[in-house]
């Protein structure tokens, strides 16, 4: 193993007290492992797997790409010589097949690679329910690079003119937004420019529950939003859901639970996305909706710690364990488990956080904080002048969740309050002011944040 | 590393800070053309004012930077020196910064669609805002 290893231009000599690092899954809570390592160790060997060929992107981005927004090479989150100048070696197209804890050792199709300290950041995979006809051609996901590629040469190939997103989160208002815009693929995008009509798609969003964005936004704000969008030419169903997907081998629509029939060539299923547990599951680690960790992102076996999407992680808000899958705590949650590894002491404990969403199609900004639909037993504001919307959501006085659409400027002070689990009944009102700022803020607080 | 600090009672409100800034960050660096004829940056200082009471604000840059772990392009980076800048090049304005900056000191250029925020001055032994300030309210220390 050692010499196809060292055929393959990894480093295999034995030197004493180097440290190898096992990375499995080259995305954003990987290279927060890679950054947390690098802040301890600069010597220790460090080999990622990653399981796409691609070096490492930005998924969010997807949906730019797709509309055209920007180029391939805006997808990349770090520069080129990322790898080489963090001492990385990387194998492409790799997948991790079983993990031995035994013997320290992750087995890969063509590999068995002894660690030292494995991380895990395996993220999550799209929930594919099983619907009749899901497989036909013209259905798709929507969640990595190879999936802007697929519905990009699917619409080359086909006069699709309509489509149906299963979904109304944040993928699918993203990928609804998307598809409508196609038409600027025809300048924007060279690879698209001489096969795309200069139009974009009709697009209908199907969602099961009453609203889009039902755990983001509460009623009047998904009532703001979908108008939004239907505004700008978005088709909207609420509270149904696909009972089928119709045609021969390839979409020709779907058909609703409602009976309803919607005529369309391509559907994209964006309906959430589950944690990736099976590797984790397969080698005894301890496991409930995703992988447990502790608070130096350790999992139940010792020196395999694990972070980003594939976890659990702690909701201060509901204090209690959940996948909370996203961006920043991928981040901080790599680089925790990164520095921790290596070691280190400083910025090693991970306490959790909360879900926040910060999203806009057709230029309406939203961020979301926390719970803004909470079960009973705390106090709401809310305000509203057009499409510009604020709701605040108060728990014993503290802030439990937070809704802005429209004016989302100093969002973040209320992010950082509900992290610090400020009690702002003092000032509750004055969070809710269009021009809200430090300035609202009591003497003490705002000195102490200006002194920051 | 060195940050700008204000002190709020001898802030006069008179934002100069905002003018400095803008100039600074003006294609021509020229303050007739700045604002008369370039497309004019929006400031990196933000002037807060309510009856008495003002004061400028400007990124912490922090040690532990939420909006450099927040990112999703990777635009918000901390640079060797240990300022924190967002590469407007790789920015694409979906306004995660904004979300999680404690200070809210993160601005949206929504004429070019990119998050804006204060970068020290880069080329300039002290930031424009703290050289300029009149009344000495601004420091970096």
């Amino acid at each position: 193993m050692r010499q196809e290893l060292s055929k393959r231009g990894v480093d295999v000599r034995i030197t004493v007290n180097k440290m190898r690092y096992v990375i499995v899954g080259n995305s954003i809570a990987g290279i927060g492992g890679i950054e947390g390592i690098r802040s301890i160790d600069k010597d220790g060997e460090i080999i990622l797997i990653s399981e796409e060929p691609y070096r490492v992107y930005s998924r969010p981005l997807i949906s730019y790409l797709l509309a055209g927004k920007i180029t391939d090479e805006k997808m990349y989150y770090r520069e080129e010589d990322f790898y080489d100048k963090n001492g990385v070696k990387v194998l492409f197209g790799e997948k991790a097949k079983e993990i031995d804890p035994k013997s320290k050792e992750v087995v890969t199709e063509k590999d068995t690679i002894r660690y030292d300290k494995l991380l895990l950041t395996v993220g999550g995979k799209p929930f594919i329910p099983p619907i009749k006809g899901i497989q036909k051609r013209g259905v798709f996901t929507f969640a990595g690079w190879d999936d802007v590629k697929a519905i990009g040469d699917f619409l080359r190939e086909n006069d699709a003119k309509r489509s149906v997103i299963v979904g109304g989160g944040m993928i699918g208002i993203k990928s609804a937004e998307a598809l409508k815009n196609l038409r600027f693929l025809a300048y924007a995008n060279r690879r698209f420019a001489t096969t795309l009509r200069e139009c974009g798609l009709n697009v209908t969003i199907v969602e099961l529950m009453e609203r889009i964005l039902p755990m983001a936004l509460d009623e009047e704000g998904g009532n703001i939003y979908e108008e939004h969008l239907i505004e700008n030419g978005i088709d909207i169903i609420t509270g149904d859901g696909i009972e089928e997907i119709l045609g021969e081998d390839e979409v020709s629509g779907v058909k609703l639970k409602s009976g309803k029939r919607i005529e369309c060539r391509i559907v994209i299923v964006a309906i959430g996305v589950h944690p990736n547990i099976e590797l984790a599951e397969s080698a005894g680690l301890k496991v409930d909706r995703g992988i447990k960790v502790d608070r130096v992102m350790q999992t139940s076996k010792k020196d395999i710690y694990a972070a980003g999407d594939c976890v659990e992680s702690y909701n201060i808000l509901l204090e209690e364990e959940m996948p909370i899958p996203i961006l920043p705590l991928a981040y901080k949650g790599g680089f925790t488990a990164g520095v921790n590894m290596a070691g280190g002491k400083g910025r090693s404990e991970y306490h959790g956080g909360f879900p926040m969403n910060s999203i806009q199609a057709f230029d309406l900004p939203l961020i979301s904080l926390g719970m803004v639909n909470p079960d009973g037993g705390c106090e709401v504001l809310s305000a509203r002048d057009g499409k510009n919307y604020k709701r605040l959501v108060l728990k014993d006085g503290k802030i439990f969740g937070y809704l802005a659409i429209g004016n989302i400027d100093r969002a973040g002070i209320v992010a950082g309050m509900m992290k610090e689990g400020m009690n702002v009944e003092k000032f509750k009102e004055a969070i809710m002011e269009d021009d809200f700022g430090l300035i609202y803020l009591p003497k003490d607080i705002r000195d102490n944040k200006l002194r920051g | 590393m060195r940050r700008i600090y204000v002190k709020e009672d001898v802030c006069i409100g008179c934002r100069l800070c905002e003018i400095y800034c803008i100039v600074q960050h003006s294609k021509s660096k020229n303050i007739i053309k700045a604002f008369r004829n370039e497309p004019r940056p929006l400031p990196g200082v933000l002037v807060e004012e309510k009856g008495p009471i003002s004061f400028a604000l400007q990124c912490r840059h922090c040690d532990d930077a939420p909006c450099v772990e927040s990112c999703i392009t990777g635009a918000m980076q901390r640079l060797e020196d240990g300022r924190i800048i967002c590469d407007i090049e790789r920015c694409v304005g979906c306004w995660t910064c904004i979300m999680v900056c404690p200070y809210g000191a993160i601005r949206r250029d929504q004429n070019r669609k990119v998050a804006s925020k204060c970068d020290l001055c880069i080329g300039e032994d002290i930031p424009v805002c703290v050289k300029n300030c009149p009344n000495e309210a601004l420091t970096y220390e």
